[in-house]
Formats: structure tokens, sequence, C-alpha cells
């Protein structure tokens, strides 16, 4: 993956992240030692300090804990407004991403939403959520 | 009654603060606010033995505060360079320890900025090309847009609460010529919620003004501060609490809540006092959001009530919790980082005496906080005349 062509920098640490996420897969690290997860990637576990740690697919269901919707970017060439969520899986986890998909009127805490993967500015493909099709 | 060798601030020095300041570069105004800071305390430079100064260059070595040496005239004792501790409560607390230890007498903090923060216009980030934040378009504002609207929706405060603490804190930088806003049109709830959203539930006069300027200061032994003309400001407490890094994850409410709390009870503790000796309080305000939070972090209302609490004339000069009454960052100043020691001098300031028609009547106690990152970290400070 060239990472320079990213505005930001691919490391060591997040290279699997960001393939997984071209391939359409949103994976994790999970302490082989604690179980736990743990996001974002660090070389120890945030729970317990244990180095051994794995890469593991989430299943990609979440809630939106909180979310902001920006008119002004703090990088430039990203296209305004984007919602910016932080999404809380039942992994055990929170993380930033995109809300897409979401007419404004239907934001809000706790909204269910599901794992979906799109370009950002500068052409990676990136975890985004959506709002979670009622199940069938 | 301070030991001979507390902490205690002696010289306070802001430069202009402007939207933009043509002609001026970073390095040359910090030199105007240690030379200014150096004269209000009445000290000789040689008697600076200890920098927490950044450098921001050309020359020396970028960064490296040692590179201040020369100008003190002997080999310094002792030298702090990181830009969180060259600037605000964080570098009064790290100086002052050092001047309690024995390791240093007299220290100059300072920073400053002149100049655009980046050159493309776009709103402050991390600044620092994180990974996890930068790619998602993560503002600092965003950071306190999550928390504020999570706040919003467990506890019902409402975005005229908010724009009521912006207005009132605007409002009084309208009366401080030393405020970017000063002499302007009286802002009521309404401008604010006009405003233009920049990171909804925050519009843009809910965000504080990105300025350029400096701010620098002298801190000495309490046995030397009692030799000079100037009134000393004693550090009569201080502490600090970080929750996680700057800018990794999101700021998630319920890990963030009071945080600051557990701070505020140390610095009471070692100062002899509660929050209701607090005469000026000097709260970090980024945004109107975390003002009304950190009155919540502060006790004085319970969580969630920090919306109702702030109403009516509360945080201004006719309240109980006076209020950033310089303008705060809302009406003066963000700069990067010297808007950390900012708040400070408001606070020596406002127990010095003599500033008119801000000043708080026999002020004796003067509360200080910076934060920041949807206040993942919080320091504060007890300033106190004796
Ligand atoms: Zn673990």
């Amino acid at each position: 993956m060239a990472d320079a062509a990213f505005d930001f920098p691919v490391t060591t640490l997040s290279r699997p992240y960001w393939e997984a996420a071209a391939r359409g897969r949103l994976i994790a690290p999970r302490c082989n030692a604690c179980q736990r997860f743990f996001f974002a990637p660090e070389v120890a576990c945030t729970h317990c300090f244990s180095t051994d740690w794995s890469w593991v697919e989430a299943a990609g269901q979440g809630e939106v804990y909180s979310y902001t919707t920006i008119h002004r970017a703090p990088v430039p060439g990203m296209a305004t407004p984007y919602v910016l969520a932080a999404v809380e899986l039942p992994e055990g986890f929170a993380m930033f991403a995109h809300l897409v998909d979401c007419p404004p009127e239907a934001l809000t805490c706790g909204l269910p939403v599901e794992v979906d993967f799109r370009p950002l500015h500068d052409g990676r493909i990136a975890p985004v959520f959506k709002p979670r099709q009622p199940s069938v | 009654m301070a030991s001979a060798r507390d902490p205690v601030v002696v010289g306070v020095y802001l430069t202009q603060q402007a939207r933009t300041l043509p002609g001026r570069t970073s390095h040359e105004l910090l030199i105007e606010a240690v030379k200014g800071a150096i004269a209000d305390a009445g000290i000789d430079r040689r008697d600076i033995d200890g920098v927490a100064l950044d450098w921001p260059g050309p020359g020396g070595a970028p960064g490296d505060s040692a590179s201040w040496a020369p100008y003190f005239g002997a080999p310094l004792k002792w030298v702090d360079s990181h830009f969180m501790d060259t600037t605000g409560v964080r570098g009064v607390l790290k100086a002052g320890a050092a001047i309690s230890a024995g390791l240093c007498d007299t220290v100059v903090i300072g920073s400053a900025r002149a100049g655009p923060f980046n050159t493309t216009g776009a709103a402050v980030g991390s600044g620092m090309g994180l990974e996890w934040i930068d790619p998602y378009g993560a503002s600092t504002m965003a950071y306190f847009a999550l928390v504020a609207r999570r706040h919003m929706h467990q506890f019902g405060t409402t975005s005229q609460q908010m724009a009521h603490v912006a207005a009132v804190i605007r409002n009084h930088g309208r009366t401080n010529p030393e405020a970017a806003l000063y002499g302007g049109e009286p802002v009521t709830i309404e401008d604010i919620l006009a405003s233009p959203m920049i990171a909804d539930p925050l519009h843009r006069l809910d965000c504080c003004l990105m300025n350029e300027g400096g701010a620098a200061l002298i801190m000495t032994t309490a046995e030397r501060a009692r030799d000079l003309a100037v009134k000393g400001v004693r550090v009569a407490g201080g502490a600090m609490e970080f929750a996680q890094g700057n800018y990794i994850n999101p700021p998630l409410y319920r890990d963030v809540r009071t945080l600051g709390q557990a701070a505020l009870a140390r610095a009471f503790g070692q100062a002899g006092l509660s929050v209701a000796d607090v005469d000026v309080f000097c709260i970090y305000d980024p945004c109107s959001f975390e003002v009304l939070r950190q009155f919540e972090m502060l006790g004085l209302c319970g969580e969630g009530e920090g919306g109702d609490f702030v109403a009516g004339d509360r945080l201004t000069l006719k309240g109980d919790c006076p209020t950033n009454l310089d303008g705060g960052m809302l009406a003066g100043s963000w700069t990067g980082t010297s808007q950390l020691t900012g708040k400070v001098i408001e606070g020596v300031r406002q127990i010095r005496g003599g500033l008119g028609a801000r000043q708080v009547t026999d002020a004796e106690v003067a509360l200080v906080t910076n934060a920041g990152s949807g206040a993942q970290h919080l320091e504060t400070l007890l300033l106190t005349g004796s």
C-alpha cells in the first residue's frame, strides 16, 4: 500500500488496519493476555500492558455515543459538512468514524449503526458507520 | 504565611493580542514578553537562573530552552523545554516545584506566536498529523462538541445555556482594553446562536478567538519576592490531571464527566482553602460548554446542572462567581500555547488589584484552570495575596 498517497502516515502499527479496511473488514487489536479489545492500536494492551495481542475482526455493529456535524474542517480538501461520531462497539471499544447515509433529523446519541467502507478525502478506504437497518 | 522557598509570581507581561500582528515574528514577540515580565518584576535579567521558554527561532536550537542562557548572564541552573511546560499552569507548577526544591531561584516562563497557526485557513486540529484523528477531520472544537452533545443528550443542557456563557464572557472583553473585542458592540445570546455552526452544537461565537500574541511571567522564592517593589502573588496550591494523551481517541463524556475534580481537591488541600474561598475564577474557555462543565467539576453545582448554574449574572462582577472578567479566550486570545499563561496573568493581576472597571473588590484568592482536547486534561492553580 502506497503510504505516500495519504495525507497522514500509516505506521507499522496500523498498516494491517488500513489494509483490512481496503478489503471491507473492520479489525481491532485484542489482547492475548487479558482477551480484551482496545483501540486505537498501541504497542501494548491499554488494559494490562501486555505486548502480546492480535488483530481480530469486529462484528461492525455499534451505537453512536456522540456526534458532531463539522462545518469547518481542520484538513484542507475535506468537503464539509460531515458528521464525526464516537462509535461504541459491543466488543468493548470506541472509535472515531464518519457517520454516513443518515438524515440530520435521525442523528441522535444511541443510534444503532453498522460499519461500511468509504474513501476518505485522501483516498484511503476507512470504516464508516451508517444507520443499522432493522432486522427482518 | 509563605515559607522562604515557596514560589511567588512577581512579574507578568502580555503582548498585544490580535487576529494578525503584521511584521512581528514569534521569536521577537517572545523577547518582548520576556523583557516586559522582567521589567514588571523589577529584577535584573541576570537574576534569572531557570528558564521554561519556548525557542521559536530562527537561530539557536529549535525548542531548546537552554538557547536562552546567553541572555541571562550565567550558566542556567534549570530548564524545561517541552511546549506544554513553557506556559500556563503546567509551567508554573513545574517551575514552582524546581524553585521549592532549591534547583533554581528565579524562573521565566513564556511562549508566543506570530503568523498563522497554519497556512491553509483550515480549522485548528491536533497539528501533529495524527493517524487516528486527522484523516477523520476531528478538529479541536469537534472534541469539545462531542462532549457537549452528549451532555445535552443526558442532562438536557441547551444551546441557549451555552450561548449565555459565551455572551457573558465576550461582553466582559468589551471593557478590557487588552482584549481583542474591546469596545465592541454588546453580544446577545441571539447573536451567538445566529453565528455559523463550526462543530455542532458549537457556533462560531461559542468558540474562542484564534489570535497571535505572547505572554511571559517571572517566579521567584517568597524570600526574594519580599525584597521587590511589586506585590508578589503566591502559588498557594496547584495540581494536574490527565485522562489520556491529547488527540488519541474520541473523548467520551462518561470518561470526561467532572474530570479535574481530583486535581482541585489536591490543590485546595495544599492551600488550606475551599471553593467557597475563591474570589476570582479564571476558567479555561476554549468554548462556552467547557466553562459550564468546569462549574460542575468545581462542585458548585451537581453534574448536569451547569447550564442552570451559569445563568443570569452569576459569572459577572455582580455575581458570586466572577469569571473571565478580562474577556477570557472567547473575547481575547487562543494563540496555541500562550493563552495558558494568559489565564494565570489575569489571576495574578486580580490579586494585585487596580484593574479598574473589572477589578474584583479585595480579591484574595484566584482560581486558574487550563484544559484541553475536550478536557482530557485539567491543570489548576490557586493564587493568593499572602
Ligand atoms: Zn491486555
